[in-house]
């Protein structure tokens, strides 16, 4: 089995925190420039992106008896 | 210590190591100094680990006593994309939501390296997620901007941004990466570092974050394909814990690979042309140097599938799946960029038909890309078509006006098409744009059949041996 997060246990979570440097969680000069962008909509972007996404791949003619690739081992 | 150990090879830290020039307590040391110094001036370095570090580096010069000697990899200090679990300490995926993660077991690649006696200095930084949600700024990090040690003002390349500002700047002689779709190649083309992408199944993904199950690749950021290859050797090998794991081992015998005036190398020419203009002059000449290796260069073009939307459909797919608790808690607007807790949110929205389309497609160009191998031996091509962005630009702004129309499609797309297949390559440094000021580093990607790396390898130290781009080194002073 993978390792996941759903490994982790909250009260670890908590208890690490303070392992993180302080200094390494700040943001940099460079990132407190970057411009707020407000104005987006960034979901309704998303969503754009990947109809636009789905609509290209909608046009590559598959036939009915091509399998999916990587399926999982037995 | 000379700054040139900083920027030495792997083959010649442990060669100086075993003639006691210097200990493994002396060298890590020195390594650990220069990367909690000069690690953050590049927003490279996620977590130092320099007392465990130098703890390890007592046992190993203990070993080197007893006359334990464990291969080229013994001493040689190392860093690894934050994605990778070290246990008891925290790991990050490079996202807040994440920032005091622990686990409880080491990433299987990390202990395959400690087997052999590396030594892990430090966690490296990271593009949040490894960017599964479609980022559009540098600053997409926990971290802060992958800062490129060649022009700070610049990116590094993602998601393993720390790992390649970390090779580039002589802070670590290599880094663990990991690529779903280019995540190595590009790091390693703008920085100007080699990066190795296996083979999908070649290295145990377990311990590390999952974006996208059926993509998801470890891999090496070095100073030389050599390097990427002894480093490669290491971590391969089967894993019954890793269900993408093909369950094969992999031996560094580059030698043993088939002559290069047997093999027949596709290109295609119409890649200078999309490529930026600073760039062409030192692709044209990568080309011209694989020519001269005595390899027979033959035009190809790359079969015709929209290879980014079908990244887009299956990594959003997946990825939307491996992070639907985090979405679920609201958690995800923690994130740095909005546009990719948007993004994460908007891949859950993916139908099932769309993803299965996209995993049919994958099907095809396998296929194609086996028919195309029965007629080349590998490919080349840009690693990246465009220069290192500013950093403090999006990315998602308008493409510059082109001063040429290609005639053909070229090999564009090679990267996610590599990533679809599941196809190994390299990324090494080919040329500098420009002359004095403003160089910047390019890379030039060499691409295989799945397990030919001894054949991927072989042709890049052959490149590196009539080339010299990638002992080229960034202006760092310490």
């Amino acid at each position: 089995m993978k390792m996941t997060r759903r490994a982790l246990g909250e009260a670890a979570v908590a208890g690490a925190a303070a392992l993180v440097p302080a200094a390494l969680l700040a943001p940099s000069a460079t990132l407190a420039q970057t411009p707020p962008d407000g104005q987006r909509d960034w979901l309704a972007e998303a969503r754009q992106s990947r109809a636009a996404a789905q609509q290209a791949i909608a046009k590559v003619p598959v036939a009915p008896d091509v399998e999916p690739a990587f399926r999982f081992r037995a | 210590m000379n700054d040139d150990v900083f920027f030495a090879g792997i083959t010649e830290l442990n060669q100086r190591w075993r003639t006691r020039e210097f200990s493994a307590v002396e060298l890590t040391r020195a390594f650990c100094e220069r990367l909690e110094k000069l690690g953050p001036r590049y927003n490279a370095l996620a977590l130092p680990m320099t007392a465990i570090a130098l703890r390890r580096a007592k046992d190993i010069d203990k070993e080197l006593k007893d006359g334990r000697l464990r291969g080229p990899l013994q001493a040689v200090p190392y860093g690894a994309k934050d994605l990778l679990a070290y246990a008891g300490q925290p790991t990050t995926w490079g996202a807040k939501p994440y920032a005091g993660q622990v686990f409880e077991e080491t990433a299987a690649v990390l202990q395959k390296l400690d087997k052999t006696g590396a030594n892990l200095i430090g966690k490296l930084s990271m593009v949040e997620l490894a960017g599964g949600g479609d980022y559009r700024i540098a600053g997409a990090s926990l971290f802060g901007p992958g800062l490129n040690p060649w022009d700070r003002t610049k990116w590094s390349g993602g998601s393993s941004s720390g790992p390649g500002s970390a090779v580039a700047a002589g802070l670590v002689p290599y880094a663990l990466g990991s690529e779903t779709s280019g995540s190595i190649l590009g790091p390693a083309a703008l920085c100007g570092v080699t990066g190795l992408r296996p083979t999908y199944g070649l290295v145990s993904r377990r311990g590390a974050m999952t974006l996208a199950w059926t993509m998801d690749k470890i891999g090496v950021l070095a100073r030389s394909a050599d390097d990427c290859g002894n480093v490669l050797q290491a971590i391969a090998g089967g894993d019954d814990r890793d269900e993408g794991s093909a369950g094969k081992s992999f031996y560094y015998f580059p030698q043993y690979a088939r002559p290069l005036n047997q093999l027949k190398i596709g290109f295609a020419p119409a890649d200078i042309d999309w490529a930026e203009p600073p760039m062409r002059p030192a692709l044209a000449a990568a080309i011209q140097a694989i020519g001269e290796t005595g390899v027979k260069l033959t035009e190809v073009e790359i079969p015709d599938f929209p290879y980014g939307d079908l990244a887009d459909i299956v990594i959003g797919a997946e990825g939307g799946a491996a992070f639907e608790e985090l979405i679920a808690s609201g958690r995800v607007d923690q994130l740095a960029d909005p546009s990719q807790a948007a993004g994460l949110r908007a891949n859950l929205g993916i139908p099932a038909k769309d993803y299965l389309r996209a995993m049919r497609i994958r099907t095809l160009i396998k296929a194609k890309f086996r028919e195309m191998f029965s007629d080349v031996d590998l490919l080349v091509a840009p690693a990246r078509y465009g220069q290192a962005p500013p950093v403090a630009e999006p990315f998602d702004g308008p493409d510059p006006p082109r001063d040429k129309t290609p005639t053909s499609r070229g090999l564009r797309g090679l990267t996610p098409a590599g990533n679809l297949a599941g196809l190994p390559a390299i990324s090494v440094p080919c040329g500098m744009t420009g002359t004095t000021s403003g160089r910047m580093p390019v890379g030039l990607q060499i691409l295989g059949p799945a397990f030919s790396e001894n054949m991927v390898l072989a042709l890049a130290n052959e490149f590196q041996k009539r080339t010299d781009w990638h002992k080229q080194r960034p202006p760092v002073s310490s």
